[in-house]
């Protein structure tokens, strides 16, 4: 593979932020697991974004913080230098791309899924917010290393360009960053501490706060709970289909290591319990993969009720005679089954927050 | 448009593996690449984006809408978010779904339709049916203003 980095080890993860900043943190001498860097950017997240619309009509939902936290959380915590910012345009970008490959530097470029030619055409949606790593130039091509993909992957200057400058509402085009020098010690056990105590203080608001912030944390999972229920008297057809599995793709598909990143979070406990031999910790990572994998049930079930729906719109009308009770047991049934998610993180993270402050001290 | 086996083309096909976090002998979550276990959904999604590619096709050649239009649909975007990537004005996107409209637009602004849909912009002017057996390669050039296509038999033919 002429014009890679030397030295430089590609390896597939769950989540493209969380695999990209393992990866490059690897290159640059940290070994570091993928659920160990989720865990320290402050990862988990619920929110109901009832005022976006997603690709399937139904409000889009975040799982997750927002894109690029991990990376500064991680940097941050750890005391390592992030140097990233948004170029004036894409041939800025890509003459600072190709400056700091010059000096065998991987440079981490957040593009648009779409324009990713190496990834199945499912997957390839228009989403800006795929963080890959550029890791060598070979003429007119790139190479790309991928989390979503197993093996390092080509991708022609242009198809790069396109990627990271969409004008899209909310990108960040043109933004490229790199990781600097490591400091000589770090506190791995501070910066679990602090950025669990951070993912608990988001998950549960301050009471008064809670209120107003109707869509965060539990609180967000009980209002699309709500909200589940009067879909089929407001959608119908392939949308109403389309919006329910699309859940599925969201909570498993889309790089979350299953269970909406709960397993992943659970991982992250685990290796924090058995690195600083926090025992309570150890119980909780175990409550939060039970979690993750009862998240993971009801992905299925959503996955299960939707595909019952035809796939033409023309069929609906008459299969919903017949079967519009069923829909709505079904999704009660599923807004059931997000209610009692929520109770568990609303009592989870207060439980957390106080065993981390203690057995990480 | 190319219709046909293209090296530009997105393929509806093809294997999906993830990682995914599972517990190992000893009860550890680990990470694990494995094949998805929505294959199905999948396969019914890429049939159902053939379909509605076939019913699009039916409609831009029936001149009931512009290859604008066409593809508008096709990637599911809204005219709101083609005129924010492209930067063109919705009103102007808006008269550019419809052939008539199509008629006025500028090569400029076709330029910055195609690089959003990922397509040629010679992929609005023509429609390629390569027969079975020939396969077309696309190579980028000219920031998507001319088409370089090599036409050749596929392997095994």
């Amino acid at each position: 593979m002429s014009g890679l980095i030397p030295g430089y080890r590609h390896e597939a993860a769950s989540h493209c932020e969380t695999g990209s900043l393992r990866n490059a943190l690897r290159f640059a001498g940290l070994e570091l697991s993928e659920a160990m860097v989720f865990g320290l950017g402050s990862g988990p997240a619920f929110y109901y974004l009832f005022f976006v619309k997603g690709p399937a009509t139904l409000p889009m939902l975040g799982i997750r913080n927002p894109p690029g936290g991990v990376f500064q959380n991680v940097t941050r915590r750890l005391g390592i230098g992030l140097h990233g910012r948004e170029h004036r345009s894409g041939a800025e970008a890509l003459d600072r791309a190709d400056a700091l490959l010059a000096r065998n530097v991987p440079v981490a470029a957040l593009v648009d899924m779409f324009y990713m030619q190496y990834l199945p055409a499912f997957m390839r949606v228009h989403a800006p917010f795929h963080f890959i790593l550029l890791v060598g130039r070979e003429g007119e091509h790139y190479w790309v290393s991928d989390p979503y993909a197993e093996q390092l992957e080509r991708l022609h200057r242009d198809d790069l360009r396109a990627a990271w400058q969409t004008h899209a509402r909310l990108s960040k085009d043109n933004y490229l960053a790199h990781v600097g020098a490591l400091p000589p010690a770090l506190d791995l056990r501070r910066a679990s501490r602090e950025a669990i105590l951070r993912t608990c203080r988001d998950a549960l608001l301050p009471r008064p706060v809670r209120r107003l912030a109707f869509f965060i944390g539990p609180q967000g999972m009980r209002t699309f709970a709500r909200a589940m229920r009067r879909w089929p008297a407001r959608h119908r057809g392939v949308a109403l289909r389309e919006g329910i599995l699309f859940h599925v793709v969201m909570f498993e598909e889309q790089g979350t290591g299953g269970g909406a990143f709960r397993l992943m979070y659970a991982a992250f406990l685990q290796e924090l319990s058995e690195r600083f031999g926090a025992r309570r910790l150890g119980e909780l990572a175990l409550q939060m993969g039970e979690h993750g994998r009862a998240w993971r049930n009801t992905s299925r079930k959503f996955a299960a009720l939707g595909k019952r729906i035809p796939m033409q719109d023309g069929a609906y009308e008459a299969w919903a005679r017949d079967h519009r009770a069923g829909l709505e047991q079904g999704l009660r049934e599923l807004a059931e089954d997000f209610l009692r998610l929520a109770d568990f993180e609303e009592r989870f993270f207060g439980e957390l927050g106080a065993v981390a402050a203690d057995e990480l001290r | 448009m190319i219709l046909g086996k293209h090296s530009g083309g997105r393929a509806l096909s093809g294997e999906h593996r993830l990682t995914v976090f599972e517990p190992d002998a000893s009860g550890r979550l680990q990470p694990r690449v494995q094949p998805t276990e929505y294959g199905e959904l999948i396969q019914q999604a890429y049939a159902q984006q053939r379909e509605v590619a076939a019913r699009l096709l039916g409609r831009l050649l029936a001149g009931e809408l512009s290859p604008i239009g066409y593809y508008l649909e096709l990637e599911r975007l809204t005219v709101g978010e083609l005129a924010t990537r492209a930067r063109v004005s919705a009103w102007k996107v808006r008269a550019h779904l419809a052939p008539r409209g199509f008629l006025r637009a500028r090569v400029e602004t076709l330029r910055r339709y195609a690089q959003v849909f990922d397509v040629d912009v010679a992929d609005f002017f023509q429609l390629l049916e390569l027969a079975e057996g020939l396969e077309a390669r696309l190579e980028p050039h000219g920031e998507r203003l001319l088409q370089r296509l090599r036409v050749e038999p596929g392997p095994g033919a």
